[in-house]
């Protein structure tokens, strides 16, 4: 990530605070993302982390804080212009049953390509190489694909693009050993290419070998950011999930 | 429309395919009408009753002859298979579902020119055979009251040495009929029989709202929790487009379901073979309103859902819009909206689904710019309804179901 360190961030959000139905979700997270860098967003189940996504997304409205995606309030008017630079695969996000795989790409293309045909053709073709799927289930309605290749599939369509900045909750969540080795080969690659990529995992060890930095949250809130590195030697770990268990549980908690 | 065609096409690609939803929008109307037709008609046709005529005056048997008679021609125009049986004697228990008996003493007033004859007609309680069979039997005690009238009034004559004709004496008025539209023009009868046919028509748009609001809710609802809607809300489609695309998507259903609704009517009117039938321009007003029905409960529907926690909580509300229709459709069957007091007629126009059935009315009363407001009233709702799904629809609604 050194080369892309001078640029600015891609997303930029600070002590953002979100309640949801009278119950504090976000107390004060913050994070960074940079282009060409993999960011990782880590923390325990309910600690906020897709509720993270989504404020940063400009899904849901956070009640204070800052956030910047590409330089723009993401609930602003201005969201809508940086919304093509912008890849999102949800965690539980499924594709549509009824469509064929090459279908889903295909309307999303759509979409990106403001309705030009052929250049949806060109971004589906690239979703379809990216995810690796053979002709003949592309041609398959996806309603009957295997978890993991309809997670390809979601997530072939959130990069075909070329997003700018690539925001993947549990990118790998059902994927075999191949399809998971090959998604972390994809985000990679993204990074290389300049884009940043922000992801969350439960699979810290997953997230080790394919961070630049790691943001580490619970109860809502930011507790760490710093390099895999960093976080082992603060913490003095062998690896991030040993980090991490040090962070939640060694006294950097919210309370 | 921009990108909202973009979601257009890709409603019609997935709706092309979910069979369920086709089968209910083109199905539900296109066999709810005749299926009506059939199960009212050829079901209670297939209903079977006895009627008895009993006699304990010995000298009454021929009479209950020719009332039996009577009754089985009465028969065919009631409509159930009638078993006609005569006896001597009080009636047996449960005989029958209905019943004519003549008392003793009956002939012998009967034929006297100054005393009346007792007739006890009875029925069963709480059978629609039955209720057809008593008519059967009134019918035929009628006829033979008719009959001994006449005698009567000629027989006084005889006495009296005057010629009469009975029929001025039976019958002293004379009526004469004629029908006429609300401007005050003569109606001819089958302009008559067209608004007759209009209330049915009226009754049938029932059939168009229920898949409009199985469709919207589920392209909205289903949508998220089929967990498709997310990743889209971050694309540069806006919560517009997407409601535009599928409010247009659910136009195209109007059509079909318009299409379907209009040749379920007229299969009705085929299977029913009664005297009414609708014209060729009430059929294309019908065809209209139902479509713009379909896309105005679509517009109506979809700010309900997509403020609805769950699926079933947005088929609640759903459903509570169709009961509203459903009772105003129902309702137009037997009542003429326009002659009500000031407020409950109020109270109706306030509901956008009365003026689909006060636009169908209006034209069939010849009324074809009162059609055409009713028409206008329902284009402006939808458009409102629209214009507030845009409005009211907020993404995090959308995206955050409580979990």
């Amino acid at each position: 990530m050194d080369k892309n360190s001078d640029g600015a961030p891609l997303l930029d959000a600070r002590g953002v605070v979100k309640t949801i139905r009278g119950r504090p979700v976000l107390s004060g997270v913050s994070l960074e993302v940079r282009p060409g860098e993999v960011h990782v967003l880590a923390g325990p189940n309910g600690a906020g982390k897709t509720t993270t996504m989504r404020v940063i997304l400009g899904l849901a409205r956070r009640d204070s804080g800052v956030v910047r995606l590409l330089g723009v309030d993401p609930e602003g008017p201005e969201a809508r212009r940086v919304a093509g630079l912008v890849g999102y695969l949800p965690e539980d996000a499924r594709p549509y049953g009824r469509l064929t795989g090459w279908e889903n790409l295909y309307f999303y293309a759509l979409v990106y390509a403001g309705g030009d045909r052929d250049r949806a053709r060109r971004l589906a073709m690239e979703g379809a190489r990216i995810s690796g799927l053979p002709e003949e289930a592309l041609a398959r309605r996806a309603s009957t694909y295997s978890k993991g290749m309809a997670r390809r599939l979601l997530l072939a369509r959130a990069v075909m693009h070329r997003p700018r900045l690539a925001v993947l909750d549990e990118p790998t969540s059902g994927l075999d050993v191949f399809s998971a080795l090959r998604v972390r080969g994809l985000i990679r690659r993204l990074a290389g290419e300049g884009a940043g990529v922000l992801l969350s995992t439960h699979n810290l060890l997953e997230a080790q070998e394919v961070a630049d930095r790691v943001t580490f949250i619970s109860g809502g809130r930011t507790l760490c950011t710093c390099t895999v590195g960093e976080a082992l030697d603060r913490f003095n770990a062998g690896n991030l999930e040993e980090a991490f268990v040090a962070a939640v549980g060694g006294g950097h908690g919210p309370g | 429309m921009g990108l909202a065609r973009i979601v257009f096409w890709k409603e019609v690609l997935e709706l092309s395919r979910d069979r369920r939803t086709l089968a209910v929008v083109v199905l539900m109307p296109l066999l709810g009408m005749p299926g009506l037709a059939l199960l009212t008609g050829a079901l209670y046709s297939q209903q079977r009753a006895v009627l008895g005529v009993y006699y304990e005056d010995p000298g009454a048997s021929g009479v209950a002859a020719a009332l039996a008679g009577w009754a089985r021609q009465a028969a065919a125009g009631v409509g159930v298979g009638l078993e006609v049986v005569v006896g001597e004697g009080r009636p047996p228990p449960g005989c029958c579902d209905a019943i004519i008996y003549l008392p003793r003493g009956f002939y012998s007033n009967l034929t006297s020119i100054d005393r009346r004859a007792t007739v006890v007609v009875a029925k069963l309680i709480a059978s629609q055979a039955a209720d057809a069979a008593y008519q059967a039997a009134m019918q035929a005690v009628d006829r033979l009251a008719g009959q001994v009238s006449r005698w009567r009034v000629e027989e006084l004559a005889r006495r009296a040495g005057v010629e009469v004709d009975p029929g001025v004496i039976l019958g002293p008025l004379s009526v004469r009929n004629y029908l006429y539209k609300p401007s005050g023009a003569p109606a001819t009868p089958g302009e008559a029989r067209e608004a007759e046919t209009a209330r049915f028509l009226e009754f049938a748009l029932i059939f168009v709202v229920n898949p409009a609001v199985v469709y919207i809710t589920d392209a909205v609802i289903g949508e998220r929790e089929r967990r498709t809607l997310e990743a889209l809300l971050t694309t540069p489609l806006g919560v517009r487009d997407v409601v535009l695309g599928k409010l247009a998507a659910s136009s195209l259903l109007g059509f079909l379901a318009s299409l379907a609704d209009t040749a379920g009517v007229l299969a009705f009117f085929r299977l029913a073979g009664g005297a009414l039938e609708p014209a060729p321009g009430l059929l294309a007003l019908h065809a209209a309103v139902s479509g713009l029905l379909v896309l105005m409960t679509a517009s109506l529907v979809a700010p309900v859902a997509s403020r609805s926690e769950t699926i079933r909580s947005a088929q609640a509300g759903g459903m509570a819009m169709l009961g509203v229709a459903t009772a105003i459709y129902f309702a137009a069957l037997f009542t003429d909206i326009t002659s009500l007091p000031p407020a409950p007629r109020a109270a109706l126009l306030a509901v956008p689904f009365t003026h689909a059935a006060l636009a169908i009315q209006s034209y069939a009363s010849g009324r074809l710019a009162g059609a055409l407001l009713h028409l206008g009233v329902m284009a402006a709702v939808t458009l409102a309804g629209a214009a507030a799904s845009v409005r009211l629809v907020s993404r995090e609604r959308l995206v955050m179901v409580r979990e």
